[in-house]
């Protein structure tokens, strides 16, 4: 058995719904959804009513066509696609706190190794002190004032 | 060497314009402000939806999500919106199919 081809495979359309596509949308095929190009083409092809809705929406093509006009400016229209714009940067910015906690992630041993570093330094830095504090300066004030006492001259009488 | 000779063009010489004459580009000038007239005068949605799909080159789905709208309701204000300019403009298309 032959293969169908992909235009005959493609799902056929009624006859209802082939003008439906020519009033909305016109007698380009361009203009018709890409899902259902194939199907009205074949319809047009096999079909000789075709050409007669074809006729109508062909003639209002041409009298837009052959007069190129810009696109009427319009408030409502405008700021439809200003919203649609927003929704769609609104859709994509679902992903941005994702990508946030991913960078986060990135950062986090980062900043835990100068954490780390940092409180190293802080400790060693109060050993530090600590060592100056009990060092052979203060050592020498301990003595001077144990000297000055007396304690010791005490203890030598007692002796 | 051989000199050139400048052959002067005739005194009532006209050069001919194969461009639109000027009571052509009036009446198409008219019938650009007809047409512009006729998809201004369209509903607010009807011109949106004609401007996006036809002027625009949107695809239906494109244009259906900025007029946040099923596809079906979409289709409705163009065949809407086309039957309306069909019938305001019925002279011009009479004429450009003369």
């Amino acid at each position: 058995m032959a293969r169908k081809s992909e235009r005959e495979m493609a799902a056929a359309i009624s006859e209802k719904r082939f003008r439906r596509i020519v009033e909305s949308y016109g007698a380009n095929p361009l203009n018709w959804p890409d899902g259902e190009r194939d199907s009205a083409l074949r319809f047009a092809e096999e079909n000789n009513r075709a050409a007669v809705f074809i006729a109508e929406p062909a003639a209002l093509d041409r009298t837009l066509n052959d007069m190129p006009i810009p696109a009427p400016a319009d408030e409502v229209l405008i700021n439809q696609i200003i919203a649609a714009k927003n929704r769609a940067a609104a859709a994509a910015g679902e992903q941005q706190p994702r990508r946030k906690h991913q960078r986060l992630h990135w950062l986090l041993p980062r900043l835990l190794g100068l954490a780390v570093a940092c409180g190293l330094g802080l400790f060693l830095g109060f050993l530090q002190l600590g060592a100056k504090r009990v060092g052979p300066a203060s050592i020498d004030a301990n003595i001077l004032i144990y000297g000055a006492s007396g304690v010791e001259d005490d203890l030598r009488e007692i002796n | 060497m051989r000199r050139r000779r400048d052959h002067p063009l005739p005194e009532h010489y006209d050069a001919a314009d194969d461009g639109p004459s000027p009571s052509e580009m009036l009446a198409e000038s008219k019938r650009a402000q007809c047409v512009r007239e006729a998809v201004n005068g369209l509903p607010v949605r009807q011109k949106a939806a004609v401007t996006l799909c036809y002027f625009e080159g949107l695809s239906n789905r494109e244009a259906a999500d900025i007029l946040e709208l099923n596809i079906k309701a979409l289709e409705s204000l163009l065949t809407r919106g086309r039957r309306q300019l069909a019938g305001k403009l019925e002279t011009e298309m009479i004429e450009l199919k003369g």
